[in-house]
């Protein structure tokens, strides 16, 4: 057990653990700064007798917190260092409200030595001049020297921004100048996210130009025309855009029997389409009976049961993609899910295009046939990074004879998974192969020598028992580390 | 099995053998795996640490936004990369440890410890039939 924890438990005073504390709560509950010198704040700890122990100035709690991370800094800085895998990188620019400063974000993706996988954010910085892949690459370059982490830099996952190929070529020539092979076409990845998003934005707008239509709370005769020619969910949208526009005709709805708000449509999310949608069918009785009270507002909306047939199809469609998202939005998504997804994706697609005949004036196979286009140009894409087809290889459920499957459905050509063993095969024995495995140590040397494992099962708990002892060990020292250095 | 079986190509020794239907999470089976294949696991641990989205980022800008308030839009960017990145590494490092509040229990818990358990749990290799 650890000694903060039991001066905690023995209700006796601790200064640390009571500094430790307030520093947890302004760090991760967004507390300003400012907090410790409010005072109604300092009343109450007065009355638990605490409020001399709690630091008054805001510059005080600053510099806390900076010094904190500066001690923690190397700690990442050794977890990277020693990381099994290669450090992989997400980043992206982001301009602040009000446009006080453009920052440039990097979070770091490995493997540590103890088996753990990590994405801690490793930078925040702000970007002299603009989003330029040129002008973050610099900042990237530094961050990786910083952390001394440049032999280790790994995969690099954007949105499509334009910048993101000038940002990845310049890396790329930096770690060239640095002797080591590195191939910007090869380590640039896709985030799958901006892949879905167009599609599913392919399926409400085809290729008409929306940018005008983007956050319409304020509805004019043209943009609910716009939304209209979409097809029913054009209408379903202009219905929820009215019902939100007046706290009065949410209550109204409410009165009728609406069980739950409208969702409205969230631009930068296209996701939240399903969710709009789904919620208007929930409510379809009452949503139906509002529109017969707006009817001179709502005429031009109001949907037949052909269309409520189509939002229900639609919400078929949509439903994967929201799916899908979550399945490989999260801390822990995994590669392989990526084709796999992308896959599944688009046999359901195949299926509407299949249910409905090829009707132009038919909403929902329209719909779906832009967004098929969309999806299946990507899908090209992906095929072609070697790294997205190895992480379905090294599924031991899959291997090749996913993508052997895959041929027989026509999905792939004979050449294309000729062209895609050749490459992954390339990788490993380029990449992997011959790279010296540190990550077996000693301890772990000795128990494969005397007892081969018999199942997987069987291993892994043995492995798992050794990293639980070094675990033991290590967080003696490090507890031990909390109260000498931050005294 | 000896040193000859582990020194045969890694890779065509993972090819030849059936596949295992049943296996639903390969970090756990690559883990595992880390003796039979030293380098081919390491190649599979360093893909399967590959994000297949970028979200991470975008939620890390939904923080900043949430930080960067009105009255707090003076704050600077040293701390907010402070604030920013030592939430992210609760749970990696030991150095600020987590306060696990149940009910009117209150426990301080190493960081690292939390995260082992949430990763390796009562979760078996993720084979499903054994």
């Amino acid at each position: 057990m650890k000694i903060a924890a039991q001066k905690f438990d023995q209700q006796q005073f601790c200064q640390q653990v009571a500094d430790d504390l307030l520093l947890l709560w302004i760090i991760h509950s967004n507390i300003p700064f400012s907090m410790t010198s409010d005072n109604h704040f300092r009343a109450l700890m007065q009355y638990l007798n605490h409020a001399n122990r709690i630091p008054r100035s805001p510059t005080t709690v600053k510099l806390r917190i900076i010094t904190h991370f500066g001690q923690l800094e190397p700690q990442i800085a050794d977890l990277m260092k020693e990381a099994t895998t290669q450090i992989h990188l997400s980043c992206d620019g982001w301009t602040s409200p009000h446009q006080t400063m453009a920052v440039i974000g990097v979070i770091a993706h490995f493997t540590s030595r103890a088996g753990v996988r990590m994405n801690p954010v490793i930078v925040l910085r702000t970007l002299e001049g603009s989003h330029t892949g040129a002008n973050m690459a610099e900042i990237v370059m530094e961050v990786l020297q910083e952390y001394g982490i440049e032999e280790k830099l790994g995969y690099f996952v954007r949105d499509n921004a334009s910048n993101n190929d000038t940002l990845v070529g310049h890396l790329s020539e930096a770690q060239v100048e640095g002797n080591r092979w590195y191939n910007a076409s090869e380590y640039r990845l896709r985030s799958v996210g901006h892949v879905i998003n167009l599609s599913v934005k392919a399926f409400w707008f085809g290729d008409v130009d929306h940018t005008h239509l983007h956050h319409t709370i304020v509805v004019t005769p043209d943009t609910m025309g716009a939304w209209r020619r979409m097809g029913p969910w054009g209408n379903a949208h202009n219905i929820t855009i009215y019902v939100l526009a007046s706290p009065q005709r949410q209550q109204e709805l409410k009165r009728l029997g609406g069980d739950t708000i409208l969702h409205k449509v969230n631009a930068t999310q296209w996701n939240t389409g399903y969710t709009m949608i789904r919620s208007m069918i929930r409510n379809k009785d009452t949503v139906e009976l509002f529109c017969l009270c707006h009817f001179d507002d709502l005429e031009d909306d109001r949907l037949s049961p052909d269309d409520w047939n189509q939002l229900a199809d639609a919400v078929d469609v949509l439903e994967p993609f929201h799916s899908a998202t979550l399945q490989m939005e999260g801390d822990f998504g995994e590669l392989h899910n990526l084709l796999v997804g992308l896959d599944f994706l688009r046999t359901i697609f195949t299926n509407v295009l299949q249910k409905y005949p090829a009707n132009p004036h038919l909403h929902i196979r329209r719909a779906a046939a832009e967004s098929f286009v969309v999806l299946d140009k990507y899908l090209e894409i992906y095929k072609d990074l070697t790294v997205c087809v190895a992480a379905v290889v090294l599924h031991p459920a899959y291997k090749w004879e996913y993508f052997e499957v895959a041929v027989e459905k026509l999905d792939w050509t004979d050449d294309q998974l000729e062209d895609a063993k050749l490459r992954v095969q390339a990788l490993w024995l380029t990449q992997y192969s011959t790279a010296s495995s540190q990550a077996v140590s000693q301890g772990e040397l000795q128990l494969g020598i005397h007892q081969m494992p018999i199942t997987p099962f069987a291993s892994w708990r043995a492995e798992r028992q050794q990293t639980v002892i070094g675990r033991v060990f290590s967080d003696y020292d490090q507890s031990k580390w909390v109260l000498t250095t931050l005294q | 099995m000896g040193a000859d079986y582990i020194a045969v190509d890694e890779y065509n020794r993972y090819l030849a053998t059936p596949t295992e239907p049943c296996i639903t999470n390969p970090f756990l089976f690559w883990q595992s795996q880390r003796e039979m294949f030293p380098k081919l696991s390491s190649m599979a641990l360093d893909i399967l640490s590959i994000p297949p989205m970028s979200a991470g980022v975008e939620r890390l800008f939904s923080q900043c936004k949430i930080m960067l308030t009105d009255r707090r839009n003076r704050l600077q960017i040293d701390s907010l990369q402070a604030v920013e990145c030592m939430k992210s590494w609760d749970g990696l490092q030991n150095g600020l440890p987590q306060v696990v509040i149940t009910g009117t229990q209150m426990e301080v818990v190493e960081a690292g410890e939390q995260l082992y358990a949430d990763h390796h749990g009562d979760r078996d290799l993720g084979v499903e039939v054994m």
